[in-house]
């Protein structure tokens, strides 16, 4: 059973899933995440260094790198907190129980995650990866845990020894780590900082995209969608991206004032903001103000990325009739008969 | 990491639609084989998605550089199973002239082989791979035997741009579609979902992940995926190659040794590890003693054009792509002052793609285009790109990948001909649409599909790199085997043609194997 919400720009998740193995199994595997790329495809690889864990994860284009500080209590559970990720915040535990019988073994994932002022989009990618990955990565530790059992792979070795005994019964007596935790190498303050956050760079980026897909009586484009959280995410995680959008925004308010003698590009009326940017388009501009930055690439880029969130999302699916996922509704039996719209008319 | 310390039979370089029908074959055939692929293999029930972001990851991202009047990087796949695992399943023939544009047309050059030499190929693919169609139907292509079954019927939207093409006279076709209509030896028939392109989620869509590659594991070939080649090796003395070095997920390098090598890495990374497998004997690349490696680049024209109808088509619904096609362009006509043609196949994407295939709109035009989604019909125009041989990909002197290699260099200009007969195909595609009654019509910028033809087939030392049976003039116990042996490209897409090649070279292989002539 998996349930979520999301309030005032926080995420909330848990799923609880039965598993029919061992608790000391289910544990190991869980615990052991060095091993998870061997059986979870959107890992690349995953890096342990004292208590701290270096993933580095596919995400559609993006290879994102994420650090997490993790705190196992043996046998019970293992906590996750983000150091250094794509979003402000992000803590999670995994939950391990006996189920009804003895061989089976219930396990719980909690998730809160935190993306701040004007990261709707980054909050809403992460609630959907959240529900759509925790299915996949429950089966992949399902069927870990199988192959296990079926002796297909190594068992990862338990610790032994005294300490290892000791931390066992502590966890049991008190519910905790034996041990305290020590502290991450990594500062935990300002995980991401923001780029374009500022209240001049998020509108400017807003009549940027104000300007490629126009807001009118259909609907408002990419407003409120949170766009500057789509620029940001792929200018930390894509080569030469930042420096796309840095150059642009100062070229673009440049260009207002050389222009049209307006001291920036938010201060230009429609028409205006048109003209500058089909400029850019078409690289008819003064070099000096983009210096290595090919106008027309920008454009590309921000193209890309008003369409990328544009087109992505549900809110704008319902308005133009796009339903979204349909294979686990079974597809469409009536692909071949006379259509109707599907979508919720304005 | 690799533990194979055996000498196999076998490298097989790409383990995608041409690597692993290859390691099926020579598996079933008794060859120890291993598959090698750069990418990841994925379990299409578990990760693949109805999600056209999330499942860009399956296309090739590895960097490339571009120049030329026309740069272009066509898509090709990456994991296991390759190109199949994005493609559409779009399978039509080559026709009879395609593997003849010299002698027929005074363009292009003639390939070593027929279609008639081909045909039976092309035949045994279709059943093995599980192609749909209607047989008898298509007017211009070359005799053939009968489909393993019934056409995918026309989604609404096809049925709808079928009457434009009868308006002008054409021949609406059902497209030969590598996807079961019905159920096909232990596959789902296709539900309609619409999500081709992003990992078929059933086992409708034919790709290599879940056919060749467990029935060539099942003989006891070993795939192994995150594994990319880096060299050839070459043993001078006996002028053979002796195996693959590779990196593995780790970037740990690792050899095989093999007494054959296939490379099917597609006709950009083919014609990049021949060149970065350049030795003493070969020092402008591996099996390049013609210079041909890596020249005679080439790429399908092409461009979406989308029509806006009164009642909603629901494109959105069916196979993606190609339930109808068009060819009645395809073969040249004196009147239209270029040579050759192209075809036009029934597409519209998901809402992303489908603004993505409008780049040169922006503003009110865009909105418009998007706002009317499921009223949209559209056609992709797959022209002919003429060989030529300024086009090509080499190794770029600036850029290294991350293991420090130079990456591709892709070099590419469309010439007149390529110019005239897109534009032509982008008003024959506006035209269906208006005659079937689209009250807007927009084209989107000319792209590039299908990267083909840096490694040229051909009878020729001098003018090809390997002979009709994908075997190097230079090394006899090296193959490639992928679309870069094309001479020429045909007006439509390529799988099915490179599958047939490559079966009748698996069939060559055997045969030479027995006799010991590959030792």
């Amino acid at each position: 059973m998996a349930s979520w919400q999301i309030t005032d720009n926080k995420f909330d998740f848990s799923v609880t899933h039965t598993i029919a193995a061992s608790k000391e199994l289910v544990y190991q595997v869980l615990a052991n995440m060095e091993a998870y790329p061997e059986f979870i495809n959107d890992l690349v690889s995953v890096r342990r260094e004292g208590s701290l864990y270096h993933f580095v994860a596919r995400a559609a284009i993006l290879t994102i790198p994420a650090t997490l500080l993790v705190t196992e209590i043996p046998d019970r559970s293992v906590d996750f907190e983000l150091v250094e990720g794509p979003v402000e915040v992000l803590t999670g535990s995994w939950l391990v129980e006996e189920g009804d019988t003895p061989s089976q073994t219930k396990i719980t994932l909690n998730i809160h995650a935190e993306t701040g002022a004007r990261g709707e989009w980054l909050l809403r990618m992460t609630g959907k990866y959240v529900e759509n990955k925790t299915d996949k990565l429950i089966a992949a530790f399902s069927d870990r845990v199988e192959a296990l059992e079926r002796g297909e792979v190594p068992t990862p070795v338990a610790e032994k020894g005294f300490m290892a005994w000791l931390k066992r019964l502590w966890a049991r007596l008190f519910g905790k780590a034996a041990e305290p935790t020590p502290a991450p190498a990594v500062s935990t303050s300002g995980k991401v900082a923001a780029l374009y956050r500022d209240d001049h760079s998020s509108q400017t980026l807003e009549a940027l995209a104000a300007t490629v897909l126009p807001p009118d009586d259909f609907d408002a484009g990419v407003q409120g969608l949170g766009f500057v959280s789509v620029v940001e995410m792929r200018a930390r995680y894509e080569a030469g991206r930042e420096e796309l959008y840095t150059t642009a925004l100062n070229a673009v308010d440049k260009m207002a004032q050389d222009m049209f003698g307006k001291s920036s590009f938010i201060e230009l009326t429609f028409l205006e903001r048109t003209a500058l940017l089909d400029a850019a388009r078409q690289n008819q501009v003064n070099d000096n103000i983009w210096r290595n930055i090919k106008p027309s690439s920008f454009f590309g880029a921000l193209w890309e990325d008003v369409v990328f969130l544009y087109c992505t999302h549900p809110d704008t699916w319902m308005r133009i009739g796009f339903p979204g996922p349909s294979f686990n509704s079974g597809g469409y039996a009536e692909a071949a008969q006379p259509q109707k719209f599907m979508g919720q008319k304005n | 990491m690799s533990d194979i310390q055996d000498v196999v039979d076998v490298c097989i370089v790409g383990v995608g639609a041409c690597g692993g029908l290859m390691a099926k074959e020579l598996a079933e055939a008794g060859f120890s084989v291993v598959g090698l692929d750069a990418g990841p293999r994925y379990n299409p029930a578990v990760d693949f998605e109805n999600d056209e972001t999330e499942m860009l990851k399956l296309l090739w991202s590895g960097q490339r550089v571009t120049s030329g009047t026309d740069p272009i990087n066509p898509w090709s796949g990456f994991g296991v199973g390759g190109g199949t695992l994005v493609w559409c399943g779009v399978a039509p023939r080559f026709h009879t002239n395609d593997f003849m544009t010299a002698s027929v047309d005074g363009v292009g050059v003639d390939w070593p082989l027929t279609y008639n030499d081909l045909a039976p190929y092309y035949d045994q693919v279709e059943q093995d791979f599980g192609v749909s169609g209607q047989m008898g139907e298509n007017p211009f292509e070359g005799p053939r035997g009968p489909f393993p079954m019934p056409p995918v019927p026309f989604s609404y939207q096809a049925q709808v741009l079928a009457r434009g093409v009868q308006k002008l006279g054409g021949h609406p076709l059902h497209g030969p579609l590598a996807i079961a209509s019905v159920p096909y030896r232990d596959r789902d028939a296709c539900n309609n979902c619409g999500f081709c392109m992003q990992g078929c989620r059933s086992t409708a869509k034919s790709t290599t992940l879940f056919t060749h590659v467990p029935q060539a594991e099942a003989c006891g070939a070993r795939i192994l995926a995150e594994s990319t080649v880096f060299n050839i090796e070459y043993d001078a003395k006996r002028n053979r190659v002796s195996g693959v070095s590779y990196h593995d997920a780790q970037g740990q390098a690792h050899q095989i040794r093999a007494r054959m090598v296939v490379v099917a890495a597609h006709a950009v990374e083919t014609p990049r590890l021949l060149l970065l497998s350049a030795n003493n004997t070969f020092p402008d690349g591996l099996a390049n003693s013609s210079g041909l490696v890596g020249k005679n680049f080439m790429a399908h024209p092409t461009c979406t054009v989308t029509g806006l109808f009164d009642e909603p088509l629901n494109g959105f619904k069916g196979p993606v792509m190609g339930d109808l096609l068009a060819q009645d362009w395809y073969e040249t006509d004196g009147q239209r002052g270029f040579a050759r043609g192209y075809t036009l196949e029934k597409f519209v994407p998901g809402p992303f793609f489908y603004a993505s295939n409008m780049m040169n709109l922006w503003g009110a035009d865009l909105k418009e285009m998007i706002r009317y989604y499921a009223y949209a019909g559209g056609w992709w125009v797959c022209g002919e790109g003429l060989p030529n041989d300024e086009n090509a990909v080499t190794l770029d002197p600036g850029t290294k990948d991350k293991h420090g290699l130079p990456v591709a260099h892709l070099k590419h200009s469309w010439a007149d001909n390529d110019r005239a007969l897109i534009q032509h195909g982008i008003q024959k595609a506006k035209e269906t649409l208006e005659a079937a009654g689209a009250w807007q019509v927009q084209a989107g910028p000319v792209s590039s599909a299908h990267p083909m033809g840096t490694v040229r087939m051909g009878n020729d030392l001098k003018s090809s790199v390997i002979n009709p049976y994908c075997q190097s003039h230079d090394i006899p116990n090296l193959f490639i085997t992928d679309t870069s042996v094309f001479p020429t490209g045909g007006g439509a897409n390529i799988t099915l043609t490179a599958m047939a090649i490559t079966l009748r070279a698996s069939a060559y292989i055997i045969e030479q194997a027995k006799a010991g002539n590959l030792n």
